[in-house]
């Protein structure tokens, strides 16, 4: 070998004797990733903080994979800052918006064949609503609008549907003892303590611990604030768009009313069903659906429960908790495509509600009273 | 000409080449900021001029050149 074609200094090195054999791992790693590289790259194409020209300027350069690498770490580094700047322009105080880097992460996900990314909650977020003290219409039209921003935009579910759903044995006894007609506290507990299948799935050891059981489940059953009755008795809801226009006409109605249409939640409820309205002309079907795959995690929406601070509620948090301990985490498993740009809409979807959701936060703080953190 | 984004779509849906891997400089992941600010640090050193110095030199100051 000719010593004088030897670098000079170690950075010759590195830059000179180094940049093929470098180019050549860079393609090794992005090959198996490489849809999930360019839907990431196209993201922030879309998003705006990556030009066309850098993705040019890119593939001319002597190693295009290199730089590809390079321009996929801008993309990765601008993604928190563009989600959290589009929740900021949904919340109802933008000057008061919760960290955001802690709650949510975008991992790329390794599989032989098909590359996904997987957007996973670090945190679980549930939330706990106080709207006893609104008139019930309004109430229930809040109630209303967190459940479509759950089925439109970000996933979220309301703690008393999750709920709902595994209840079932607690359900059918509470039924069955109900069917009974005792009102007298004794003989309902000696009802049920004869039932040995109850005692043992319920295990209660005394009387006072199945009548803490029994006023959580009339409290789920027969909730007593009106709004709460009229939300739980309001059946199969119609379609989101009759929804939204009902929720529209209410709005309209309550402009005038005297105290009502410049408190925090009224504030609230314009910006988002104006923003649903949009979101709906914009994506007649919620755009994460064309993206999500099937995966051993839970749903995004068992992280983020909604709850209107009921009695019963504390029991299924700690359940839901329990529930997720034992899981792979809760988010969204996404396919990466480079070919459309639906991991933009999905994300910026994602955004939105999320913004929408931390605004309800900030309008139910206001309306007690309290600061919001 | 192909936009930037054409591009794209074609360099995803390229056969896979035989590369030339050294499976010691493969790169760290990327979406480790920390990893990534080091790799730029390795890979790019600033210039001389705009150099920082990182950690403090253990010398005693009459060491030190002059400012």
């Amino acid at each position: 070998m000719n010593p004088l074609r030897l670098p000079r200094r170690a950075r010759d090195l590195t830059v000179l004797a180094w940049a093929r054999l470098r180019e050549g791992a860079y393609h090794a790693w992005l090959h198996p990733r490489r849809r999930c590289v360019a839907a990431l790259l196209r993201l922030a194409v879309e998003g705006g903080w990556l030009t066309e020209a850098a993705l040019d300027a890119a593939f001319d350069s002597p190693t295009p994979n290199a730089a590809l690498y390079r321009l996929l770490g801008e993309a990765l580094s601008g993604l928190p800052v563009w989600i959290e700047a589009t929740a900021r322009r949904c919340v109802l105080d933008p000057a008061r918006m919760p960290d955001w880097a802690p709650f949510a992460t975008l991992t790329l996900v390794d599989t032989d064949d098909d590359p996904s990314l997987f957007l996973a909650l670090e945190n679980l977020w549930p939330h706990t609503f106080h709207l006893d003290e609104l008139p019930p219409a309004v109430a229930v039209a809040v109630a209303q609008t967190l459940s479509l921003i759950g089925c439109r935009l970000t996933e979220c579910v309301l703690l008393r549907d999750w709920a709902g759903c595994r209840a079932d044995e607690s359900a059918s006894a509470y039924h069955e003892i109900a069917a009974l007609g005792h009102t007298d506290p004794g003989t309902r507990w000696a009802a049920a303590s004869e039932n040995e299948a109850w005692s043992d799935w319920f295990g209660w050891n005394d009387q006072d611990e199945f009548e803490r059981w029994w006023a959580q489940q009339t409290a789920f059953y027969e909730p007593q604030p009106i709004w709460l009755r009229r939300w739980h008795a309001r059946g199969h809801p119609p379609e989101d768009r009759i929804i939204l226009c009902g929720l529209l006409r209410r709005l309209w109605r309550w402009r005038r009313r005297p105290g009502l249409a410049s408190t925090p939640w009224c504030r609230w409820l314009r910006r988002a069903v104006l923003t649903l309205r949009r979101a709906l002309r914009r994506w007649p079907q919620s755009p994460a659906r064309a993206l999500l795959a099937e995966t051993d995690a839970e749903p995004l929406a068992y992280g983020q429960l909604l709850g209107f601070n009921e009695p019963w509620e504390a029991t299924w948090l700690e359940e839901s908790v329990e529930y997720l301990s034992n899981s792979e985490g809760c988010g969204w498993t996404l396919r990466a495509d480079p070919d459309t740009s639906a991991l933009y809409e999905t994300l910026w979807a994602f955004a939105i509600g999320q913004g929408l959701l931390i605004g309800a936060c900030q309008a139910d703080a206001a309306a007690q009273g309290l600061p919001f953190e | 000409m192909a936009s930037g984004l054409d591009r794209l779509r074609a360099w995803a849906c390229e056969e896979a080449l035989t590369a030339l891997a050294d499976p010691l400089d493969r790169p760290v992941f990327a979406e480790n900021v920390r990893c990534r600010h080091r790799l730029e640090h390795l890979f790019d050193p600033l210039p001389g001029g705009e150099r920082r110095r990182l950690h403090a030199l253990d010398l005693p100051p009459h060491l030190l050149p002059p400012p």
